[in-house]
């Protein structure tokens, strides 16, 4: 795998995972939520054989699009991730000598 | 003025104690300082079990070539966004968020674990 072909990889891995977690975000219940997964991967491996570089960056466009336009407004957020409920609660004290001033 | 308040105040106070017996007022301050906190950490063979068990739960990949060493491209033919389900299905069932550049690394079951042992966050 060539140096670019790596990024693009990565790229896409982010937008489908992207894609995963605001479907979850709008999709409480799992049953649909999985359903609307399997629809996400059809389309994405709809896109999986392009070949022609400015194909893939206006589906890459597309994609990016359609996320900022879905983006959730109150997203979930893993409880000890930054801004999760439990993030940052009960942090040891800090025990060194205090700086002399 | 104080002093001629002060005796009718301490002996309102004994009278408090002669009635509560002395014990109860222990156990109470016993439980007021107790705190309990969660057992640190996970047990790696637990780890290893329950990403074991997500890999399981996946229909594509074939329930005999599961393993702690199995790399997810190679040996279990996972392509590049199967990967990125599996990693979200670990997220979720650990409840952390996993980086893009951090998930980037983990290839097999073994080095997931790997990476879970080191959160601390993980539960």
């Amino acid at each position: 795998m060539s140096e670019a072909q790596i990024v693009h990889r990565r790229l896409v891995q982010s937008l489908y995972k992207r894609s995963l977690k605001t479907a979850q975000d709008w999709y409480i219940d799992t049953n649909l939520f999985r359903r609307k997964a399997v629809e996400l991967r059809m389309q994405f491996d709809a896109n999986k054989n392009l070949r022609n570089p400015r194909q893939i960056a206006q589906a890459v466009q597309e994609a990016e699009r359609q996320l900022t336009e879905l983006g959730h407004p109150d997203p979930y957020i893993a409880v000890s991730a930054p801004g999760g409920t439990k993030f940052e609660r009960n942090i040891p004290p800090n025990l060194d000598e205090p700086a002399l001033h | 003025m104080f002093r001629a308040i002060r005796p009718a105040a301490l002996y309102r106070s004994a009278a408090l104690y002669k009635t509560a017996p002395v014990v109860v007022a222990r156990n109470a301050m016993a439980l007021n300082f107790a705190r309990t906190y969660a057992s640190a950490g996970l047990a790696r063979s637990d780890v290893e079990k329950r990403v074991l068990d997500i890999l399981a739960g996946f229909n594509k990949i074939d329930a005999n070539k599961i393993a702690l060493k199995a790399n997810f491209n190679s040996d279990l033919g996972l392509d590049s966004l199967d990967t990125v389900e599996v990693v979200m299905a670990i997220e979720e069932e650990f409840s952390i968020e996993i980086p893009d550049k951090d998930a980037d690394e983990i290839k097999s079951a073994e080095q997931a674990v790997e990476y879970i042992s080191k959160r601390d966050d993980a539960h």
